[in-house]
């Protein structure tokens, strides 16, 4: 064991320019302040990123890490995330992705590799064990990313081998490409991208080393304990089993919280079409986890009929569901698991791919853009044909392709003639499948945070689920910098979003503290575990700060601030302006950010041991 | 009688049992040493978890040419199979007599790795959310089985009654 249970003790640095590989030793500092994952991700880009540098540039630089769960069976220690200055928003960036990469990663003994510099032609890195080797991937540059994973398995014979890759879409520098690990994919933020930038088509790892925590018996009996209420809880517990996170659609439309139509109303007649239950009735042929995972909320689907037969897809999520279906107009789910697999495929994000076609649609029902603007297609909300047509497109860049694969704002842009109302997006990252206009608390949540438009840090699910009055203002500082602060710990550990509501949905709870004392033997307290939220979340703060981010950058997409929810049972909603700066106030506040420019004070960063990002934002 | 008995269809491929297996036998985590495993093949992934059948009349032992034999049937517990590590020369004969490729090579020890069923109270079941992984004897297993196949009779009978 290492100096704590659960990690590996060093970072692996690819430099891809000179293709060297060296080891970067893991300090009881680093683990102490920064815990893992999320905390490694933004620790290591603020201290190696000059500002100003080009996302797809050799200066950028794409983080693999994981956190001290990940090679245990700490339940859903599958996950782990990917980090990098996002070429859609030029701000800091994480994603995270399910399966078996995190912890093969750590199995070889490394909790974080750092890409960096660019190759001069298509590479591929092995890494087994401390063996790295740098090949060459011109016989792969082109290829969907399932068949990328599936040749380099047999070329190597390395069946158990984990290959994170990217997909056409990534070569081709599109701002919202992924990076898809088996058919997982850390999908948001255009990561994807960046690996294209750097010519690393794929990553594969393969370990064979033990990872160990300090008392096998305290371990096993905190471990039984969470995985005894994981299968209690209702949602962990059967939900999601069953249905898996597509269930919430239909809670979702009766709520009138399900973006249509490119967010032009939040109601979909055509919801039924698309529900969990007639997903797990008429597609899903087999239940899936994730490494570690009791819940296995994956659904493997089979389109069996119509003109997407023969579709086999892992998915598609809630989310998915969301941006292809009620979003862009269309009730069909077998074409949205085509759309899935394509996306998984080419290596695009499903939640910004969908946006970025709803946002298409918008423009040319308008008639922004016209039949010939986008390559004669009738792209109208519900034309399911000109969608999959548009998804091919992202892989190419052809035609109106190449317009759209810098993302919805950046093509609004381009676009004028006022289309701009028209992206929703917040810090230019498309808007994910949760109400800004219908819940309060995650409409501020969202709008104050590193991510933007990612449903990953300002929450939804406690004004969902009920638990918190979404409709009311009182609380909802404090609920936006609770749940903040619960993400970013869960990304650190790193555990899945899922468990959100065992361990704690708006407080760092002891929950979390015994999880990672028992895993890694640190005996922390739960004031300095409070602090190491903190602290990460202020290092991703002072990354955009010094970006250039301030206070009139925490806003919400245009649309949420001045279009009422047309109808349904949300009808009227919406986030005024001055509503969200008053409720801006009093969260600065909560978190020691100085009101007017949206910058940490000296003060708190300096509580937080951050004495760099003081000296660099107060120079 | 305990045996580790597999219901393949119900498995999800999360992997717990990879994960408590080499635990609770050596104390550290690590897939390469479980005793229990999910094939994986294709993209998307398929999978079908494998473990010792603890098979009535073992090929393994049958085919393991020390004196006592090395790897043996333990009668105590009616299921799983024991390794004399002292006794045992290394040659894996058992490995290539196992009719379901159940038995693995231990990458440290260089013993063969197969299951012992935790001496009757086999970990892995514990941690087997979608419960494809039982205790019992093959009786057991068949009336498992059972239950999902007339299940799934039964429910296809009720949807052709209320049509």
């Amino acid at each position: 064991m290492w100096e704590y249970g659960g990690y590996a003790g060093k970072f692996l640095r690819l430099d891809m320019t000179n293709k060297k590989a060296s080891t970067v030793p893991l300090t009881k500092e680093m683990a102490r302040l920064h815990l893992g994952g999320n905390g490694f991700g933004a620790k290591i880009l603020y201290n190696e990123l000059k500002p100003g540098i080009d996302p797809l540039g050799p200066e950028n630089k794409y983080v693999f890490a994981s956190g001290p769960i990940q090679g245990t069976m700490v339940p859903t220690a599958g996950r782990s995330g990917v980090f990098t200055k996002s070429p859609l928003n030029g701000l800091f960036f994480d994603a995270y992705g399910g399966g078996s990469f995190g912890p093969e990663m750590k199995y070889a003994g490394w909790d974080a590799v750092i890409v960096e510099g660019q190759a001069e032609s298509p590479t591929y890195v092995t890494v087994y064990d401390d063996k790295v080797e740098f090949k060459d991937a011109s016989h792969l540059w082109g290829k969907y990313t399932f068949e990328t994973q599936e040749i380099i398995k047999k070329d190597l014979n390395e069946p158990k081998a984990q290959i994170a890759c990217i997909g056409p879409a990534g070569e081709k520098l599109v701002r919202f490409a992924c990076t898809i690990w088996g058919a997982r994919a850390a999908g948001r933020g255009g990561n994807g991208a960046v690996l294209g930038s750097k010519k690393l088509k794929a990553l594969v790892i393969r370990g064979t080393n033990d990872v160990e925590v300090p008392n096998v018996d305290e371990f096993l009996k905190t471990v039984s304990e969470q995985y005894a209420k994981i299968l209690a809880n209702p949602g962990t517990g059967k939900a999601l089993p069953s249905l898996g996170t597509p269930g919430v659609t239909t809670v979702q439309n009766q709520l009138g919280i399900l973006g249509t139509r490119n967010w032009q109303t939040e109601v979909f007649e055509g919801t039924e079409k698309i529900s969990g239950t007639a997903m797990r009735e008429r597609l899903v042929v087999k239940d899936k986890g994730c490494m570690a995972c009791p819940i296995y909320c994956t659904k493997l689907v089979h389109v069996k009929s119509g003109p997407y037969a023969g579709t086999i897809d892992e998915g598609p999520e809630y989310e998915t569901i969301f941006a292809f279906g009620s979003n862009c107009g269309v009730d069909s789910l077998e074409m949205i698991a085509k759309a899935d697999r394509l996306s998984d495929d080419i290596g695009v994000d499903t939640i910004s791919a969908g946006a970025v076609i709803s946002f298409a649609m918008e423009c040319y029902e308008k008639g922004i853009l016209s039949k010939e603007e986008v390559d004669g297609l009738d792209l109208k909300f519900g034309n399911q044909e000109a969608l999959i047509q548009m998804m091919h497109k992202f892989g190419t860049r052809e035609g109106v392709g190449d317009l759209l694969a810098e993302g919805a704002a950046r093509a609004a842009k381009k676009i004028g003639k006022g289309s701009e109302k028209y992206a929703i997006t917040i810090k230019d990252i498309e808007n994910a499948g949760h109400s800004p206009r219908g819940m309060k608390g995650y409409c501020l949540g969202m709008a104050t945070s590193t991510r933007g438009g990612s449903h990953q840090d300002g929450r939804p699910t406690g004004e969902r689920v009920g638990k918190f009055d979404r409709k009311i203002l009182d609380g909802k500082p404090e609920y936006a910098m609770g749940t903040q602060r619960t993400t970013t710990l869960q990304d650190s550990m790193c555990v899945c979003r899922m468990t959100e509501g065992i361990y704690g949905l708006t407080e760092v709870t002891n929950d979390h503290l015994n999880m990672i004392n028992v895993v890694t033997g640190m005996n922390l307290k739960l004031p300095e575990l409070v602090d190491i939220t903190d602290r990460i979340w202020n290092v991703e703060r002072s990354f955009n700060c010094r970006e250039g981010a301030r206070r009139e950058h925490d806003v919400q997409a245009i649309r949420f601030m001045t279009e009422p929810i047309p109808d349904g049972p949300s009808k009227g909603m919406y986030s005024p302006k001055d509503e969200l700066e008053m409720l801006k106030d009093k969260y600065y506040e909560l978190r020691g950010w100085d009101k007017t420019t949206g910058i940490p004070t000296k003060d708190t960063l300096k509580r937080l041991s951050l004495n760099k990002q003081a000296e660099d934002l107060y120079k | 009688m305990t045996m580790l008995l597999i219901a393949a269809d119900r498995c999800t491929g999360c992997r717990m049992c990879e994960l408590v297996c080499p635990l609770v036998h050596e104390g550290v985590f690590n897939p390469d040493k479980s005793r229990i495993w999910i094939e994986f093949e294709g993209m998307p992934e398929l999978f079908h978890p494998n473990t010792c059948r603890s098979c009535g009349k073992p090929p393994c032992a049958d085919a393991c040419p020390t004196e006592p034999k090395s790897i043996y049937r333990d009668e105590k517990i009616d299921g799983g199979m024991k390794i004399l590590e002292d006794v045992c020369i290394k040659c894996g004969k058992c490995i290539e007599a196992c009719p379901f490729a159940a038995i693995d090579w231990h990458p440290t020890k260089k013993t063969p790795l197969v299951c012992d069923v935790c001496d009757g109270d086999p970990e892995c079941v514990k941690f087997c959310s979608p419960n494809a992984l039982l205790t019992g004897g093959k009786s057991t297993l068949a009336a498992e089985m059972r239950k999902d196949y007339v299940g799934a009779q039964i429910a296809k009978t009720r949807e052709k009654i209320l049509k």
